[in-house]
């Protein structure tokens, strides 16, 4: 099978899916075009670091916390002025990928339960700041990012594009994405061939939480409030966008272009379920239902491979 | 190979013999909460701590076998809740309705185990994503069947609410029933075949393999014990209360996760005390229960747990990397 036709058709069947959605009615709205575009752009730039962290062998379950954390953070400081908003959520995510590479780099815990633990953790403290309210502010131009459009392309998916054509421009020429390839499929002979493996892994965790807590700035900005209870979902849905564009669990594989593809499917996935007023219920059988398809599948591949 | 060979190696973390560190940390934990608090001491908040920790106790007694056997069951929340949902909406108001309210659960949680089974230790998943997923696939079931709307019960016979509300010897019914199961782990983990050969898959799956270990099956049965128990914990959730919020039942996985690893279960499988999470599940309990008597939101709970469950990997982890 050709490649491409193999990433548009079988694995995911983005291709088919595509053609069910067009038959749904305002699907091709324009208001319904630029709300999965949002979307889309907020996951894409999650499923990103996600993908980065999963090719170094490692996993992140906090990602949706650290949103929360980061929009929460924007918000309080928003008051006095925006570029310290920005600039204390992303050093929040950072501070949150540090803790979470310390963990797991250093103290050599297991990546998920490392971000589980974290995630309760974050979690616990952030509805304890807030007292579970969340924190309202209306400014001009942070509303204008969060849902403003230049040329009719959502501004959020503008700068999610520029993520991942960075992020994958690194992967592919720079040493750095080799040396992550090289960690994921065998950390010990990356060790041995002299690669910081340490530095590398708390890298990628700071990486990861730094594009989940950009994530959670342009949500909050959105709808002007940043929410100490978003993201619940949110690493659940971007584990299954990785694993649909080629991404494993046990590290060495993936991209960022097989995840935009993933994410897409699992965008529409969701985007038609919303227009057809399919209930939340129902949208969490079916990503959960996704996602154990994807683990079994990835298990399998495993085996066949003899891995 | 001669099973024997197999298990000299760290026999001495299983043997019942010797107290683990954690029954320590409880008794400094009982004399700090009666130092902090003076309200700790009195009976009504023995009874009602005992009552928590067996509900989410019961739940880490089968994580604890779960993680002996080298995986993660984080499903068993959301069967808890399905098993509370199922037994409210049967409604136990005569007899025969009682003991169906009491089997179907059971057995929807076993089928759950099975699932979730036969998906990691069948199909080689990785448990904690699948059983994540299946977290999501029941919670979104169960809503979808209720309509997301509050589940209520009338007229309970008396025998369904003495689950939850009676006693023996003085306990309540539910730690009777949390600590009948811990005796029944410990047995099985310790003292038959099948607890040595979960063991010895947990501490390496191959070397298990090559012992003619059959692993599907034993490492499934790890599972469907999980759910079983989680829909225990649930039925007890059930006739504790007339009128049930299904989200307000969510999230019994993480104590109970947090309790076995604490209690020494390791992460990469092959090291657990079914007893030692008993030990651990209390710490747990008091340490929350003294936070909500000094007037501490579930919040700051939480972030406790988080806080608890690290340090508890982080600690374990390093003491298994120096000996």
């Amino acid at each position: 099978m050709p490649p491409l036709f193999k990433r548009l058709f079988v694995h995911p069947p983005l291709a088919p899916l595509l053609i069910v959605a067009s038959f749904v009615p305002g699907f091709f709205d324009a208001a319904n075009l630029v709300n999965l575009g949002n979307q889309v752009a907020l996951y894409g730039i999650v499923v990103t670091g996600l993908v980065v962290v999963m090719i170094a062998a490692g996993f992140d379950l906090s990602l949706g916390v650290v949103m929360a954390v980061a929009g929460v953070t924007a918000m309080t400081l928003a008051p006095h002025g925006l570029p310290l908003a920005f600039a204390g959520a992303l050093l929040a995510g950072a501070a949150c990928g540090l803790l979470n590479g310390f963990l797991i780099a250093i103290l050599r815990i297991n990546p998920f339960i490392a971000s589980f633990a974290m995630l309760v953790m974050l979690r616990g403290g952030i509805l304890y700041l807030t007292d579970t309210r969340p924190v309202a502010f209306y400014d001009p131009i942070l509303s204008k990012i969060g849902r403003g459009t230049i040329l009719g392309v959502p501004i959020t998916l503008l700068v999610a594009l520029a993520v991942m054509l960075i992020i994958h421009v690194a992967l592919t020429t720079r040493p750095w994405g080799r040396h992550l390839y090289a960690l994921g499929s065998d950390e010990r002979a990356a060790r041995l061939a002299g690669l910081k493996v340490r530095r590398l892994k708390i890298g990628v965790y700071v990486l990861c939480s730094v594009l989940a807590a950009l994530a959670g700035v342009l949500l909050a900005a959105r709808v002007s409030t940043g929410s100490p209870i978003v993201g619940e979902t949110t690493a659940l849905m971007a584990a299954a966008a990785a694993l649909l564009g080629g991404a494993t669990l046990r590290g060495g594989e993936g991209s960022v272009a097989g995840a935009a593809v993933g994410l897409l499917f699992v965008g529409l996935m969701v985007n038609v379920m919303n227009l057809l007023v399919i209930p939340a219920y129902y949208q969490r059988i079916a990503i959960g239902a996704l996602l154990i398809l994807l683990v079994v599948m990835d298990g399998l591949v495993a085996r066949w491979r003899g891995r | 190979m001669s099973t024997a060979i197999l298990f000299q190696g760290d026999n001495r973390r299983r043997r019942l013999d010797r107290v683990g560190p954690i029954w320590i940390v409880l008794a400094l934990v009982l004399v700090a909460a009666t130092l902090l608090s003076d309200r700790f001491l009195s009976p009504d908040n023995i009874v009602n701590v005992l009552h928590q920790g067996a509900i989410v106790g019961i739940v880490a007694l089968g994580m604890t076998v779960v993680l002996i056997s080298g995986h993660f069951d984080l499903s068993t929340g959301a069967v808890v809740m399905m098993a509370a949902v199922m037994s409210i909406v049967i409604g136990p108001s005569t007899p025969g309705l009682t003991v169906v309210a009491i089997i179907l659960p059971l057995l929807a949680g076993a089928a759950v185990g099975l699932v979730n089974g036969l998906v990691v230790a069948g199909l080689k998943a990785n448990s904690i994503i699948a059983t994540l997923g299946m977290q999501f696939l029941l919670f979104g079931g169960v809503l979808a069947a209720v309509g997301g709307a509050h589940v209520r019960t009338d007229g309970e016979t008396e025998f369904f609410l003495a689950l939850a509300g009676g006693s023996l010897f003085g306990l309540p019914m539910p730690v009777v029933v949390f600590l009948g199961l811990a005796v029944f782990a410990a047995v099985l983990m310790h003292l038959t075949v099948y607890g040595r050969h979960l063991y010895a898959i947990g501490g390496d799956v191959e070397a298990a393999r090559r012992a003619g270990i059959r692993l599907v099956r034993d490492g499934t049965f790890a599972f469907v014990l999980s759910g079983t128990f989680a829909a225990i914990s649930g039925i007890l959730v059930a006739s504790r209360v007339r009128h049930l919020d299904p989200t307000g039942v969510a999230g019994y996985e993480f104590p109970a996760l947090t309790a076995a690893v604490l209690g020494g279960a390791a992460l990469s499988g092959g090291i657990g005390r079914p007893l030692d999470t008993v030990a651990a599940i209390l710490v747990i309990t008091i340490v929350t229960n003294v936070m909500t008597l000094k007037g501490l939101p579930y919040s700051s709970q939480l972030f406790a747990q988080g806080l608890i469950l690290a340090a508890a990997v982080a600690y374990h982890e390093y003491r298994r990397r120096e000996s």
